[in-house]
């Protein structure tokens, strides 16, 4: 009787004992295990920019997917053909800068033949510093700015080197008519002006690298004083973005573990990125401090806006305007996600 | 496990619980406060940013020198707090900006230092306004930067902290729960164990001694309730033990005091004299109708002692234990009555303490005997010394008549032969004059004797003392029975030796050994003398008088004779003593 008795109690301190260890352990479950099928979602990158940094490294860490998402990359060689791929419905978000942007909601005849449907910003995901360079031959004669007057100067059309290039020459007092401009993609201008064809390529990062590579020693920097700092925005469709809230969300949320794991893992994230973009990693690791991976919806993206959209104008090349720049804008994502990054003064 | 190592674990774990918990707490606050003086730092490059906005703002619109030197002087400090604080050292954006915010200043006053360069006016506005637009956006920038770092420090802070409780509760919930396990187990043990030994003590308290008191485990409760059925087991057998010696001592107490009760004698034990305990028998001595009457009293009061009695218990040797050797008391008992008693004591231990016990026979008969019996023998002495002195008396009367014959005759063989029967009376005469004059009526000392009887024989016979006589007698006595035909015998040798070994006027000697081995005597008498003609030693049927008194008298204490010739005359008689004869050490 006793030995029945003191079995029982047994028992039941085990059995207590049980449940406290299940209380405990039930407080750590993972949440990845709750979800139930990923959903598709079509992402359209410019496959050579640093940038896109957090973007490689969710996929590849499989951030996307914990956060129920199966993302597909469709890689471009800039911005402006991933919001091509945008208004063509081959993508659900686009990545691209501020320029292509403003051409798209300001100049109707930006992307021909398409009357495109309204679209958003819903994210940046960067803190750029000079990703943009102009860089001359000195066997031309350009050893400074004034130089490339009456120089063949190749820009890719339709991208923020408008905006930036346009700065540079107010800068140095230098009309467009006194250069001659060619319209060439950032990849093509690297054996344009290695072979001579052009004087001066105005490209961005890492372009202008492989450029000085080629060149060597013959290749000038062009300084300038007024920097220019690029926005790598995340772009849906309004009809896309109100229909998939949640697909935003997850997506900003997959880019933010992203971009945590890249300040907490650096070199492995620049590995990830050399192997995924094919840039070499030296070229990665000195323009490493030229951005920064944070998302945010600033004050200063939307004047930066504002500021192209009123150069646009003043320059002719809005053939239409937008009211209100904020209404470009969904906050509805990011403050699901990381409030804390919006600071436009409302 | 015991309940010391158990109480040690509990300790131990309790200990390092506050110690840890110190330790995460200690940690936890150091992170919080290197979070907090991040924010500081933060928070006065924002200010600072701040005042950088202000004082551009207004350089560019009012050009005063004093906004271009707090421009420098902000420009320099911001420049120092994103080289010093770590966060803004990491974001590469804070640099980036700054330095295009100093680009931009730059160009601003390029233009503005020479407008000259610019002659477009529009052109030189518009690049004014853009280089304007780049500070303004990279202040607000900064501003977005560090209000965010700031932020995020404030969230790692909160995280800090509700970590701290997830992990504070983390750590105490199953160290609490653990170490409450662990006093809770403790308590019930000790309970557990507590109330078995209760129950059990108050079980042999009510005296059931074949309890035995069973506690699991392997603890001290365990090694205790051991112990207390050791301790029980042996005090069961220990009063087992005591009630068989109670018993045993019960019954040789019934059968000490039956004996005791039922005892003629006197027993009684007394503390330094003060009675304590007397039997029946022994209060009757005491002239007591009962024991009652005689405990509690001084023995003293009833045994008195006699002049003799001290004189004898001042001889008699104590042992050293307090152990006296039989004595005689004189007891006045309260009847009045006069008793003897004969005591002997011993030291016991009475009631644990010291105690004398004395046991008495009451000898007053025996006395009253003893003294009619002395008074007797008394007056037998007297009367047999009366015999042997009127015998002397009579022996010398009649020596004294013969004496008065022989010097009455004129005939010398008639002299000497009353001579001769002169001497064998005094030889008699002699035995009874040592009879009476010893304290011993029954036996004569031979040594003394021999003295005497060669003196009286050389008195009558060598009055010249030509003859010179050896005497060496062991000393011992031989009764009377024996001394008597022994006198004679010696009497009739020496007077033999003398008479007929040496010519009248010859000098020679005389030997006289007389030894005793055990109970057999042996005289010697030796002359250098002449000796016995050989007709006469080889005459069986010899008549002399003296030899056939000699051998008349030896077959009377049954002993044997011989004489023969060598260098003289030896004789030899052998027999064997008689008892009540004393013997005493000394020799002459």
């Amino acid at each position: 009787m006793i030995a029945s008795r003191s079995v029982l109690r047994s028992l039941r301190i085990k059995f207590y004992a049980f449940l406290f260890c299940c209380m405990l352990t039930g407080c750590y479950q993972s949440e990845s295990g709750q979800h139930e099928e990923l959903q598709e979602v079509a992402i359209g990158v410019t496959s050579t920019y640093q940038g896109e940094a957090a973007t490689y490294i969710a996929k590849e860490r499989g951030f996307f997917e914990q956060n129920g998402l199966n993302v597909t990359l469709k890689e471009n060689p800039s911005g402006k053909l991933s919001m091509r791929d945008l208004i063509d419905g081959v993508v659900q978000i686009a990545h691209v800068a501020e320029t292509p942007v403003i051409y798209s909601i300001m100049d109707t005849s930006y992307f021909k033949g398409s009357d495109h449907p309204p679209f958003q910003i819903f994210a940046d995901k960067i803190y750029s510093h000079d990703i943009q360079k102009i860089i001359g031959r000195r066997d031309h004669g350009i050893t400074e700015a004034e130089d490339i007057v009456g120089k063949k100067v190749a820009i890719y059309q339709g991208t923020q080197l408008d905006y930036f290039f346009d700065s540079f020459l107010l800068e140095h007092q230098i009309l467009n008519s006194e250069i001659e401009i060619v319209n060439m993609s950032p990849e093509k201008q690297i054996e344009a002006i290695k072979n001579g064809e052009i004087d001066v390529s105005v490209t961005w990062e890492p372009y202008s690298s492989y450029i000085q590579k080629e060149l060597g020693e013959n290749a000038f920097h062009i300084d300038t004083d007024l920097t220019y700092s690029t926005l790598w925005l995340s772009v849906a469709l309004n009809s896309y973005a109100s229909s998939h809230p949640d697909i935003l969300a997850a997506y900003l949320e997959s880019i933010k573990m992203a971009q945590d794991y890249i300040r907490e893992n650096p070199t492995d994230a620049q590995e990830i990125l050399a192997s995924k973009t094919n840039v070499p990693l030296d070229v990665i690791e000195s323009l490493w401090t030229e951005i920064d991976f944070e998302l945010s919806l600033s004050e200063r993206m939307l004047t930066l806006l504002e500021d192209q959209a009123r150069w646009m104008i003043r320059n002719d090349l809005a053939d239409t305007t937008i009211q209100n720049m904020e209404e470009l804008i969904n906050f509805g994502p990011m403050e699901q996600v990381h409030p804390i990054g919006i600071t436009v003064v409302r | 496990m015991k309940i010391k190592t158990r109480l040690n674990i509990v300790t131990i774990l309790s200990i390092g619980s506050v110690i840890g918990l110190y330790l995460y707490l200690w940690f936890s606050t150091f992170q919080v406060d290197q979070h907090f003086e991040q924010i500081d730092q933060i928070s006065d490059f924002t200010n600072t940013v701040s005042e950088l906005n202000l004082v551009i703002e207004n350089y560019l619109e009012y050009r005063e020198q004093r906004h271009l030197e707090s421009w420098n002087a902000l420009f320099n400090r911001l420049t120092e707090y994103e080289e010093n604080i770590e966060d803004l050292s990491e974001t590469n954006v804070i640099g980036n900006s700054l330095s295009s915010i100093e680009s931009a200043f730059e160009l601003i006053e390029k233009i503005r230092g020479n407008p000259d360069a610019y002659p477009d006016i529009i052109d030189r506005y518009r690049l004014l306004d853009r280089a304007t637009s780049r500070i303004r956006s990279d202040i607000q920038m900064l501003l977005t930067i560090s209000n965010n770092i700031a932020t995020n420090r404030r969230q790692t802070i909160r995280e800090i902290q509700v970590s701290q409780q997830i992990n504070f509760l983390m750590i105490m919930i199953p160290v609490v729960s653990f170490l409450g396990y662990l006093l809770y187990q403790l308590r019930s043990r000790i309970q557990s164990s507590l109330n078995i030994l209760l129950e059990g003590t108050q079980e042999i308290a009510k005296g059931n001694l074949d309890l035995r008191i069973e506690v699991e485990g392997n603890d001290e409760h365990k090694t205790l309730a051991e112990n207390f059925n050791l301790m029980t087991r042996q005090l069961q057998e220990q009063i087992n033990k005591e009630r068989d010696a109670r018993e045993k001592a019960e019954e040789n107490q019934k059968r000490w005091e039956g004996l005791v009760e039922q005892d003629p004698n006197l027993v009684m034990i007394h503390f330094d004299g003060e009675i304590q305990f007397i039997n029946p028998a022994g209060a009757q001595m005491m002239g007591a109708a009962s024991p009652d009457e005689v405990v509690g009293k001084s023995a003293d009061n009833f045994f008195l002692e006699t002049e003799h009695q001290r004189r004898r218990e001042a001889s008699i040797t104590r042992n050293g234990k307090d152990e006296y050797s039989p004595t005689i008391r004189k007891v006045y008992g309260l009847d009045m009555n006069e008793r003897f008693v004969q005591i002997e004591s011993v030291p016991i231990k009475y009631y644990g303490r010291e105690a004398t016990q004395t046991v008495g026979l009451d000898i007053t008969e025996h006395i009253h005997h003893e003294r009619e019996l002395k008074k007797s023998i008394e007056e037998k002495t007297i009367l047999l010394q009366e015999v042997h002195h009127r015998v002397k008396n009579n022996l010398a009367v009649t020596s004294g008549l013969l004496y008065m014959q022989r010097v009455s005759t004129d005939n010398p063989e008639i002299a000497s032969l009353l001579g001769e029967s002169e001497r064998r009376i005094k030889t008699m005469t002699l035995i009874h004059e040592l009879l009476y004059s010893s304290t011993d009526l029954s036996s004569i000392p031979i040594d003394e004797y021999i003295l005497n009887l060669v003196g009286l024989i050389q008195k009558s016979l060598d009055p010249n003392e030509n003859i010179r006589v050896n005497t060496n007698a062991d000393s011992f006595s031989i009764n009377v029975t024996q001394a008597v035909p022994c006198a004679l015998i010696l009497n009739e040798l020496i007077t033999n030796s003398y008479k007929h070994a040496f010519k009248h006027g010859e000098t020679g000697t005389i030997d006289i050994n007389i030894t005793q081995n055990k109970d057999n005597v042996e005289f010697t008498i030796r002359d250098n003398g002449a000796g016995i003609p050989e007709e006469i030693l080889n005459d069986e049927n010899n008549t002399s008088l003296g030899l056939t008194i000699v051998k008349t008298l030896i077959r009377q204490v049954e002993g044997t004779f011989d004489i023969r010739n060598n260098d003289g005359t030896i004789a030899k008689i052998k027999f064997k003593k008689e008892a009540n004869a004393k013997t005493t050490s000394n020799s002459l």
